[in-house]
């Protein structure tokens, strides 16, 4: 059904003819299988001519000619509702959606360069065919799969209240882990959950307006743009500039924006996986088959790790290696969930485990860092202080925890408790019983993500969807290792639970792409 | 074909990696379910470790009370005065008030000026820079305390002069009953005495006070605290009384720099029902406060060794002292306790039934005890003639008990002597108890048996010795002596009582109360402790003078010792040890007392004479005070002392009636009409009706004119007697007051000195001995 991905308003056109149209769909899945092997004959013939011609107009008329759109045949409309009323975005977002095929319309006909007559005649000839052949496919297909017709809608409210309950759980825990520590530091033990939770609120109505201002055909056209400058924000990153790089323990990560210091990379995770799904979303066709294996890997393997090596390199340059393998994960995960070949990872990542084990073996620090984890009692009070006061707090929480608040870790043992290490208190506090919670609440909001992420309504959506919901799985799944000792120590925040403002705010800001783009999600109604 | 219709390949794998991440969860829940609920208690520990810090809480050391609870041991808080060179280092680093030292010289001179310690150890301490701790003086007491306290705070010097506040044991009369109490270490755990036999129960049960500290060592919340509370020792009411045992050492101490005994002298006052020690008095003594310090004797001892100061030789001759000092005389030395075993010799011989009082019996000077070819003399060597046996022990004669106890037989007497105690231990609650030294019943033989019959040749403890008796006293049930009386709680609720043990009857009470009586008839009229008399009570006594065997001096004729010859060889006579027994009331005892006066160098060395007198001193004050009214004889009542009033402003006329009321002669000097202004002796003096003289001034007579006080020591008590009442003085009769029962009292002493110019009437006044003791 992603041939009508593109198309972002559909409405049931008829509560009757969707029921009438439910019988005969099955007799006609043999008949739309017949146009579909037509479209893979149209589309090796398409891919010879974009070949020939110039590249973008080209792929674009590729597409229309293999039916992924079928402008003339859909319904823009707006739900008959007061709030669509009074909101002018939605007209012009109307607008946006029918200047597609418009502009096509207008590439088509700049495209072709007069010098080469007979390839132009052949092209339009093509064009006549096909959209033709195309406007009946579509029409077909109209009448028989697309019941449905989609318009914006309302929020996942189950994923919403999934988003509430972590977000006030994390809330909870950072003043429950924090509350010595921040006595300690700043002589207020309130002083760092006023600070998470006027982040808390201030990311809630961010996530508002992004729900509100952002559907998923604004964050596509952001994408590009938005990789371009967080790119370029990377790269002044790691250079020593007084006054706008900051440098914390010797990595400089951080750009001073007078108000507050941000992480970038924060960003550029988000950027990155906004990046991959336009990328995916662009390509599409030529790394799903029947694209040919060489191009399916060229455009669907080779390039999108390009795109995350760089980012990669820049954020390795911050000496932030934890940010790296995030990102690294990103990629492969969106390389993955794109449909692009992935018999390559069992080599990829066994080629990564190698370079792993070589690094290890070579650099002393990553020698170290390999040593604690395994003996981390070796060294109690160095290296491995925190790991063993994180286990500590682990182990001592018990089957129901100590209470909530009765933490003994939390006075300053497991040092900065309400950062990496704050499922240690969580653990401490709430017990096993507290853990399984927390794991819970993740597997449920990961479930929910990846739901609205199948049912959004087009490639970019979907991968952008998954790109959040994978980055969120990654760091919460290390993170817990990390504390657990599972893994080496690297620092890893748990999403919603660590304290720290920028982080949250990018945080609910990706919730509220989730919970935007769910509103254009497939739905029974 | 793909495996999957390629629209859904992107589906499957979203779902395939959502299970992905399911299978991280899912072993990463193994992980947290190992850790938190398998090995739970080995990281619960580990926190619990980390987290607390135990500080001991010690529990309040019992406190010591005497019978009537008046507090004889307690606590109190000192001060350990230490200062941090460290901090001070680093404060004068930091510091732009101060200059390198000058910190540590503005706390030097405070502390020289406060503490008076030396300037320059201070200095020097202070300059340790890697110490935290130096101290400079402990036992400081709080007030002290509270001024460095203020200088502290006052300059800031939080941390480089410190007070640490430390429990101290504080004997709350010092050397008072040291014996009894002895004193605790610096561990708090005592060492002699009662602080050692009850150690245990005073100590209490140590608390433990446990903080959670966080990471920085700063205190958690209070929640996470928790206290053990120490539970402090029980404390002990003692059968000490307070006032017998000040009495007991006031008569002590005279007695040893009256006869000026080499081997200190020591008493016993015991409760004869219950053998509760209600007085023990060694002296040389030690005060409680301060055990390490040697008194003055000591020292000397010390000096004269002429050991150079610090030697090896002279340390171990100070802790020889030091050891001396401590010593438990009383229960750890045991003597021959001579004469006054004779108390036991008889009771047993009139609870068997070989003699009666009434029997006679002829002292020639000595006695050949059956089966042996030598004769073994009498102390009054030309001996006691024909007496009867109630005389014979009032006089103390061997001749008549050895013949008793050939009588008696060595078996008999040995089952007495055993049941007596006089074989093992007393089992009191000191520390230190020494076993008796005695031969058993097998290698008692004739010789042997004589001279136990008079206490010769075996030792036993004066505890022993007054347990004994003690048993004679009470009607014959033997008891245990013990100084405990009962375990009481901070509150006041009884923990426990001493239990005595169940009383074992050896000698019948007609048998005690015949020997009683002997023994009070014998000291209210010629008896041989007739020193012991005290007015207005009757006493029953038996002196003692033994010799020791394995010490040799030479006395010369009057007792004093003219020789320190060790060598037995060149002396002739053994050192001798004078002792007094005596209990009160003879009509129903009550208290034992005994006075053992070791190796007396001067003023004679019998038991009569350097111990009986001290006992009279004694029960004087401490019957009157244990509730007990005199009962004066007729003569007695006859030389009855009058307070004197007074007279100033008084007609004479009043002034004669009273007087005459109150059957006391006096003088009017200046006429006998007027008021009187003046009068000798002062108002509140005591004068005996017997010869008492009151001199009245009136008009303008003054007493100018002087009489010269004559020499009256050594003279008999009737030559005194006249001599004083010749010279227009009035005489105060101290000692034995029974001075006309025999001829042998004399004046030992007399106040004012023989010379001084005094008025008419002045009181002088006088002590009688009777020094015609001779055991």
């Amino acid at each position: 059904m992603h041939g009508d991905n593109r198309n972002y308003h559909y409405r049931q056109t008829d509560n009757t003819a969707r029921r009438a149209s439910n019988t005969p769909q099955k007799n006609n899945r043999a008949a739309q299988n017949q146009p579909q092997t037509a479209r893979q004959q149209q589309t090796m013939q398409a891919r010879r001519t974009v070949n020939q011609g110039s590249g973008n107009a080209a792929a674009q008329n590729r597409r229309y000619a293999q039916g992924h759109r079928a402008p003339a045949r859909t319904t823009y409309s707006v739900q008959q509702s007061r709030v669509a009323q009074k909101q002018p975005t939605v007209n012009s977002q109307q607008t946006r959606t029918n200047m597609r095929p418009v502009q096509m319309q207008k590439n088509v006909t700049a495209a072709p360069a007069p010098e080469k007559p007979g390839k132009i005649a052949q092209l339009r000839e093509w064009l006549k065919k096909n959209y033709t052949v195309n406007k009946k496919a579509v029409a077909q297909r109209e009448l028989v799969t697309h019941d449905l017709v989609r318009e914006k809608g309302s929020i996942d409210y189950v994923f919403f209240i999934i988003v509430l309950i972590l977000l006030a759980f994390g809330t909870i825990m950072v003043y429950s882990a924090s509350y010595a520590y921040s006595k300690n530091t700043y002589g207020d033990s309130y002083y760092i959950i006023l600070r998470q939770f006027v982040f808390a609120i201030g990311g809630l109505i961010v996530m508002a307006g992004v729900i509100k201002f952002f559907p998923p055909e604004v964050l596509r056209k952001l994408s590009v743009p938005a990789f371009l400058v967080f790119l370029v924000v990377m790269m002044i990153v790691p250079l020593p500039i007084p006054g706008l790089t900051i440098e914390h323990g010797g990595a400089r990560r951080w750009i001073n924006l007078g108000i507050t210091e941000i992480q970038p990379s924060e960003f550029m995770k988000l950027a990155l996986a906004m990046m991959l799904a336009w990328y995916f979303d662009r390509f599409y066709e030529r790394i799903t088959p029947p694209a040919s294996k060489l191009e399916r890997y060229k455009y669907g393997v080779f390039t999108p790790l390009f795109i995350t090596g760089v980012v990669c390199v820049l954020v390795l340059l911050e000496k932030h290696l934890s940010g790296t393998i995030i990102m690294a994960l990103i990629g492969v995960i969106l390389i993955y969930a794109s449909g692009a070949p992935s018999f390559w990872m069992v080599p990829g990542i066994g080629a990564g485990g190698a370079i792993l084990a070589i690094l290890v073996s070579v650099l002393p620090h990553a020698q170290r860092r390999f040593d604690i984890w395994l003996h981390p009692e070796n060294d109690p009070q160095g290296g491995g202080y925190q790991t063993l006061q994180g286990l500590y707090a682990i182990g001592s929480g018990g089957f129901f925890g100590m209470g909530l608040g009765n933490s003994y870790q939390k006075h300053m043992y497991v040092s900065q408790p309400q950062n990496d290490f704050i499922f240690t208190i969580v653990c401490e506090e709430l017990g096993f019983i507290g853990a399984i919670a927390v794991i819970l609440l993740f597997t449920l909001l990961i479930w929910r993500g990846i739901v609205i992420a199948m049912n959004a309504p087009d490639i970019y959506s979907k991968l952008l969807v998954m790109g959040i919901i994978g980055k969120i799985a990654i760091q919460a799944v290390l993170n817990i290792a990390v504390v657990t000792n599972s893994i080496p120590n690297t620092g890893i925040s748990l999403p919603f639970f660590s304290y720290g403002g920028s982080s949250l705010l990018v945080l609910l800001a990706e919730m509220g792409i989730v919970l935007s783009i769910s509103r254009f999600s497939k739905q029974t109604k | 074909m793909p495996l999957f219709s390629h629209r859904n390949q992107m589906s499957i794998r979203m779902i395939a990696f959502v299970l992905f991440v399911i299978l991280c969860w899912v072993l990463l829940l193994f992980r947290l379910f190992n850790l938190q609920v398998v090995e739970n208690d080995k990281y619960q520990e580990i926190v619990l470790n980390q987290l607390t810090r135990e500080v001991p809480t010690t529990p309040e050391r019992g406190k010591i009370f005497d019978t009537n609870m008046n507090l004889l041991a307690t606590n109190t808080t000192v001060y350990r005065v230490f200062i941090s060179p460290k901090a001070i280092y680093d404060f004068e680093e930091e510091s732009e008030e101060y200059g390198s030292g000058a910190a540590a010289a503005k706390i030097a001179n405070k502390l020289v000026e406060v503490l008076g310690v030396d300037y320059d150890t201070v200095i020097e301490k202070s300059k340790k820079l890697n110490r935290q701790d130096e101290t400079i003086k402990k036992n400081v007491d709080p007030e002290t305390a509270e001024i460095l306290r203020a200088f502290i705070n006052e300059n800031g010097f939080t941390g480089m002069l410190n007070l640490a506040a430390e429990s101290k044991r504080y004997y709350c009369y010092g050397d008072l009953a040291c014996h009894l109490i002895g004193f605790t270490n610096a561990d708090g755990d005592g060492v002699y005495g009662v602080e050692a036999t009850y150690n245990t129960y005073l100590k209490g049960t140590a608390g433990k006070y446990i903080t959670a500290k966080d990471a920085l060592q700063k205190d958690m919340p209070f929640k996470y605290e928790s206290y053990v509370g120490a539970e402090n020792g029980a404390n002990l009411v003692t059968t000490i009384d307070m006032r017998l045992q000040y009495e007991l050492e006031n008569q002590v101490l005279a007695a040893y720099e009256s006869a000026q005994a080499g081997n200190r002298v020591c008493g016993i006052v015991m409760d004869v029902n219950t053998g509760g020690i209600l007085a023990a008095s060694v002296y040389p003594n030690y005060d409680c406060n301060d055990p390490y310090a040697l008194d003055e004797e000591h020292l000397q001892k010390l000096a004269d060794s002429g050991l150079e100061e610090g030697s090896d030789e002279y340390n171990k001759l100070r802790t020889e002292l030091i050891y001396e000092m401590w010593n438990n005389k009383i229960v750890s030395e045991p003597y021959e306790p001579g004469s006054t075993f004779k108390i036991i010799t008889s009771a047993i011989a009139l609870e068997e039934g070989v003699v009666t009082p009434d029997d006679s019996f002829t002292c020639r000077g000595s006695y050949v005890p059956k089966g042996y070819n030598l004769p073994i003399s009498c102390h009054r060597t030309w001996g006691h003639g024909t007496v009867t046996f109630a005389r014979g022990l009032q006089q103390s004669c061997n001749p008549l008990m050895m013949n008793t106890i050939e009588k008696i037989g060595r078996d008999t007497f040995y089952k007495y002597f055993e049941a007596l105690g006089y074989t093992g231990k007393t089992g009191v609650d000191l520390t230190g108890e020494a076993s008796s030294i005695s031969l058993g019943k097998e290698s008692m033989n004739v010789v042997e048996l004589a001279v136990y019959s008079f206490g010769q040749t075996f030792k036993v403890t004066p505890l022993q010795q007054l347990t004994a008796i003690c048993t004679v006293a009470n009607g014959g049930y033997l008891v245990t002596p013990h100084v405990l009386k009962e375990m009481v709680d901070d509150d006041g609720n009884v923990i426990e009582t001493y239990e005595t043990n169940e009383k074992v009857q050896i000698f019948s009470e007609e048998t005690c109360k015949t020997v009683t009586s002997i023994l009070a008839e014998g000291v209210a009229t010629d008896g041989g402790a007739k020193n012991a008399y005290t007015k207005g009570y009757s006493v029953a006594a038996k002196t003692g003078t033994s010799q020791k065997q394995d010490k040799w001096v030479y006395y010369d004729a009057e007792g004093n010792v003219v020789s320190f010859e060790d060598e037995w060889v060149t002396s002739d006579r053994p050192y001798r040890v004078g002792s007094t027994v005596a209990y009160a009331p003879a009509d129903d005892p009550q208290i034992a007392v005994i006075i053992i006066v070791d190796e007396p160098t001067s003023g004679g060395s019998f038991g009569s004479i350097v111990a009986a007198p001290y006992i009279s001193n004694f029960l004087s004050v401490a019957m009157p005070y244990l509730g007990y009214e005199p009962q004066y004889t007729e003569e007695e009542l006859a030389s009855i002392d009058v307070g004197v009033a007074d007279f100033t402003g008084w007609t004479t006329e009043d002034a004669t009636l009273h007087l005459t009321n109150r059957k006391l002669s006096f003088k009017i000097i200046g006429g006998n009409k007027g008021v009187i202004v003046a009068q000798t002796p002062a108002a509140g003096s005591r004068l005996s009706t017997d010869n008492g003289v009151v001199y009245l001034y009136t008009g303008d007579a003054l007493p100018s004119d002087t009489v010269t006080v004559p020499d009256v020591v050594g003279q008999t008590a009737n030559n005194c007697n006249k001599v004083l009442i010749n010279s227009k003085l009035n005489i105060k009769i101290e000692g034995a007051t029974n001075y006309n029962v025999g001829t042998g009292a004399q004046v030992i002493s007399q106040s004012p000195e023989a010379g001084t110019e005094v008025a008419p009437g002045t009181i002088v006044t006088v002590e009688f001995r009777y020094m015609d003791g001779t055991d």
